[in-house]
């Protein structure tokens, strides 16, 4: 226990050194990195034992008054996510030294921002490791309040004040639920240790079913399921550097690791409530996509595609809790495992994407797909890693994405060899078919996104490129595309670290099942050994021949310009127009007028998100409603709201002592 | 092992003939005497023996990806089972792997054609995702319900018990004869689920591999097509790899389409011979279909591949019905 404090310790100093060294900017930087390593080896050290063996490592703290005695424990799925945290965290804060380096001088705050940076790292290996519900709200908050200041780095811009705030508000209307949740669970089982909840969940009945369900709508806000994600589209863009892999890879795992604890934690769950989060995870998974795909901004796509992730990880939780409900232990065993591993690559492969994309914000200071074009050109590194990025997240061999959604797939189609219910089974077959569907459509989205950002020519000639990033930028997202190779090419280095955790949530673990995903590798190694003898045969074949340049084929038209290629709306229209009900497109168009219009004409589409339009905005304004009509308590005068003090304490003296039968 | 390896190089002959084949059929149709079935073959020979023009806005992306997607056709072939033996490779949940590695060679034709920065190409590619990402569930709720109704999650295992499935007939080396075998299916109350799920490969040849009533693959430049356009700027060998994966992706799905008639309990010419007579049948079907439809307008093509979406429904509705508690 004692190389965790150490590693917890040296990421505090870390960001501290960077808050005194805040004016030697990069000095700043650099101490975060060096301690930051320090941290990962003391971290490394420690959670090796109760990730590879069953060893859970227990420590009791005891704290003043308010928190009481606090238990920390590390068992294989705290220490699968300690693991997941500090090495993202790590590679994130390397590509933010390189981030920053193009924000020197600039009157920014970046020695702040590693401070915060680190408060963040700590209080999310911290989250997963306490197992008392105070310690762990006072965490909790830590992690929403470091991570607002993360985000607003860009703080001189009003929209991203704006988006900040949004987040705030967002996070703690999650934490609303939780708290009801965590009081609820530890007045009925009697202490605010986890075992109180453990106690309310295993008893059964309608109370745990209501604890479960606040526990899911909390950690749904922080997981980024629909209807609680509307935070996200706006947080991810606004995050700078590495901070958005942080946000997007690492806090949405921690948010998955606290509804895998309460799932480990209740025992055999309800058939019906593994159908509910079935349900609001495939509309999440399928709404995702399509809104990502009707968006035009790069970070808008990636953080929608964070929606539809967020609705794969909920749909293998969902089909673990549906095994574990209807006695299919393999079935929970896939679930689970499934679930496990897509957080873990959906951590790597979206780092590895926004670091690609803030590579090329640095260069042209936009996002905006339909401006771009051509960027492979001028930086071929960051191209072909952002590459790889997008082919692992659509799930494409010879690449990790596709080992995870193939456990998933596995986890519904398992059944078929066991006796299970009618109604599970056309469910599963149906959700196979939205995965594909997820799967496809993740297609569209990314080859949407790669083609117009990188491929053909730049779309506005007033964008300039410098050059390629540095190397502090490009080397992490070197190293995230290496893993996402070799956890395609190896699943075996990722699947051994999978029995500590499903261990300690009491799910069973059948190694030989895993075999199917050695056996893919083993098909993707003859995928890649044809491609090389096919692109051998090739160069054997082109090597005397003398190849041609030539413009584009443009149909016998020579004066094409570079923007009349198909831009990123053009190319979604198809299915923007199917999917027309579920999204929400503003079309702009300036009509001509007259027989002779003079005004220029124009037509624009700006895609937003139905949801947040439909129900968040509604809500928001009928719950702006309510509170005007309390406006009059805010007076504005130091006497009435030392009043309102005065009035709460005497009140909650009335109430204890009524309570205490005085 | 080596016998799989030899049905596996039958089925890459056989695909390499379909586009042929069709072709002749289609020539029959419009009463000419057409060209011959081996006239793709000699195109892809010369092709290999052309040099290539290739566009100056491209970057590497557009040099590799016919080669990629060659193979990931090729790759595919390796799970699907050919003349009703098991295939080359087969594990639990390889359908899995034969849509995903299909679309891994998407992708890449997808890339390429935006790479060239044609408008004409871009069009393409956007067609292509949108009704390649609509047919998919139909796929998934075929080979799910015939997982389900099999007990088995390999192309292999499915398709060896779907048609024994049908009367209990015991799989073993003896084997049945064919006229015993088409007794079986005239009786069998799956003989429906069979002919939805054939229908629906059906519709996937005709969106993969985009034939008639959703792409015309004879013009070149019009607004109304999808795949041809993508490839206009390869030349050469590029060319050659790009026909070559599209007449695989025919005789893969092909292929597919007769495992679902043919038993694995056959022997094994006559499950040979019977594999050539019924993927030839396919190719004459393809090449009706082509000859006597009108290409379908753009906006009705995502309702036709919808389709196949809900004839997969019935063979799930099936399942279900016959499900015994």
């Amino acid at each position: 226990m004692c190389s965790l404090y150490v590693g917890v310790l040296m990421l505090m100093i870390g960001g501290i050194l960077s808050l005194i060294f805040e004016k030697s900017e990069k000095m700043a930087g650099l101490f975060s990195i060096v301690f930051g390593a320090f941290a990962a080896f003391f971290i490394f050290s420690f959670i090796k034992i109760p990730l590879m063996t069953d060893k859970t490592i227990t420590d009791i703290l005891n704290m003043s008054m308010p928190i009481g005695i606090v238990r920390i424990e590390v068992d294989g799925l705290s220490a699968f996510f300690i693991m997941l945290i500090i090495v993202l965290a790590f590679i994130a804060m390397l590509y933010s030294h390189g981030y920053f380096l193009h924000f020197y001088n600039k009157g920014m705050s970046c020695g702040k921002h590693f401070f915060f940076f680190n408060i963040l790292i700590v209080s999310m290996i911290l989250v997963v490791s306490v197992r008392n519900a105070i310690a762990f709200l006072i965490l909790w908050e830590i992690m929403s309040i470091s991570s607002f200041f993360v985000m607003s780095f860009h703080h001189n811009a009003e929209d991203m004040r704006e988006v900040a705030i949004k987040y705030i508000i967002a996070m703690h209307v999650g934490a609303f639920f939780l708290i009801v949740a965590f009081l609820i669970a530890g007045i009925e089982g009697g202490t605010f240790d986890f075992e109180g909840i453990e106690r309310v969940m295993k008893a059964g009945g309608v109370l745990a079913q209501v604890v479960f369900f606040l526990f899911f709508i909390g950690f749904a806000f922080k997981i980024g399921l629909i209807p609680f994600h509307t935070w996200l589209p706006y947080a991810y863009p606004a995050a700078p550097g590495g901070t958005a892999a942080l946000m997007a890879g690492v806090m949405k795992a921690v948010g998955v690791y606290c509804l895998l604890r309460i799932v480990g934690l209740s025992g055999r769950p309800e058939v019906w409530s593994g159908y509910v989060i079935l349900a609001i995870s495939v509309g999440s998974a399928v709404f995702g996509i399509l809104t990502a795909i009707s968006h035009n901004d790069v970070k808008k796509v990636l953080s929608f595609s964070s929606v539809e992730n967020a609705g794969i990880i909920g749909i293998a939780i969902a089909a673990g809790m549906l095994g574990l409900a209807y006695d299919l232990p393999e079935m929970a065993f896939f679930g689970f495992a499934g679930a496990l591993f897509h957080v873990l690559n959906h951590a790597i492969f979206k780092g590895l994407l926004f670091f690609g994309i803030n590579s090329v914000y640095t260069q042209v200071y936009t996002t905006d797909m339909d401006k771009l074009g051509g960027v492979i050109k001028k930086m071929p590194m960051t191209a072909y890693l952002f590459l790889v990025g997008s082919l692992a997240i659509v799930g494409l061999p010879p690449f990790n994405g596709f080992i995870s959604k193939f456990l998933i797939y596995n986890s519904f189609f398992i059944i078929t060899s066991q006796k299970a219910a009618g109604l599970l089974m056309g469910v599963s077959v149906l959700t196979l078919a939205m995965l594909a569907l997820t799967g496809a459509l993740a297609l569209a989205a990314f080859t949407k996104t790669f083609g117009t950002v990188f491929l053909g020519e730049p779309r506005n000639n007033k964008i300039v490129f410098k050059s390629e990033s540095n190397a502090w930028m490009t080397f992490p997202m070197l190293v995230l595309s290496l893993m996402c190779l070799f956890i395609g090419l190896c699943p075996h280095g990722v699947t051994i670290m999978l029995r500590g955790p499903l261990k300690s949530m009491g799910v069973p673990y059948y190694e030989h099942n895993l075999e199917t995903a050695t056996m893919v590798s083993g098909v993707f190694l003859i995928f890649i050994f044809m491609l090389a003898l096919v692109l051998f045969i090739k160069f054997l074949v082109l090597k005397n021949k003398k190849i041609q340049k030539a413009a584009t084929w443009g149909c016998g038209y020579g004066a094409v310009s570079n923007k009349m290629q198909y831009t990123g709306a053009s190319f979604s229209e198809p299915l923007t127009r199917l999917s027309k009900p579920v999204l929400s497109m503003d079309n702009n168009i300036k009509k001509p007028n007259g027989l002779f219009p003079v005004k220029a004409l124009s037509y624009s589409v700006k895609a937003g998100d139905l949801i947040e339009r439909l129900f968040i905005d509604k809500l928001w304004h009928a719950f702006r409603w309510l509170l005007d009509r309390f406006s009059w308590i805010q007076s504005g005068y130091t006497g009435h709201y030392l009043l309102y003090i005065l009035l709460t304490i005497v009140a909650m003296a009335i109430a204890a002592m009524w309570r205490l039968g005085l | 092992m080596m016998d799989a390896a030899v049905r596996y190089v039958l089925m890459i002959v056989v695909a390499l003939l379909m586009p042929g084949l069709i072709n002749k059929v289609k020539a029959l149709w419009g009463g000419r005497q057409g060209a011959s079935i081996l006239q793709p073959i000699y195109d892809i020979c010369r092709l290999f023996h052309k040099s290539q023009v290739i566009s100056e806005t491209t970057s590497p992306i557009f040099r590799v990806a016919p080669s990629i997607n060659l193979v990931a056709s090729l790759c595919a072939g390796l799970v699907v089972p050919v003349a009703g033996k098991e295939s080359l490779i087969y594990f639990n949940g390889d359908f899995v792997f034969f849509a995903y590695i299909l679309a891994l060679g998407r992708f890449f034709t997808v890339l390429g054609a935006l790479d060239t920065g044609s408008s004409f190409e871009g069009m393409g590619a956007s067609r292509e995702v949108t009704f390649s990402a609509l047919i998919e569930p139909a796929f998934f709720i075929i080979m799910g319900a015939m997982a389900m109704l099999t007990g088995y999650t390999s192309f292999s295992q499915i398709f060896s018990l779907i048609p024994g499935l049908l009367q209990n007939i015991k799989i073993n080396d003896a084997g049945v004869s064919i006229a015993e075998l088409i007794r079986l299916w005239a009786h069998s109350e799956l003989l429906v689920a069979a002919v939805c799920g054939n229908i629906v490969f059906l519709i996937m040849i005709l969106v993969e591999a985009s034939r008639l009533p959703v792409d015309d693959p004879t013009t070149h430049l019009e607004l109304t097509m999808i795949h041809e356009v993508m490839v206009l700027d390869n030349s050469g060998i590029d060319l050659a790899f790009i026909q070559w994966a599209s007449a695989l992706k025919i005789g893969m799905l092909g292929t597919l389409i007769v495992a679902l008639i043919l038993p694995a309990a056959l022997y094994m010419w006559s499950a040979v011979m019977l594999y050539l007579f019924l993927m030839l049948l396919v190719a004459i079907t393809i090449g009706s279909i082509e000859s006597v439809m009108a290409r379908l307008r753009m906006t009705h093509v995502p309702q036709f591949v919808l389709g196949a979406s809900s004839i997969a429904l019935i063979v799930l509705a099936i399942l279900l019905l016959g499900h015994k508690q």
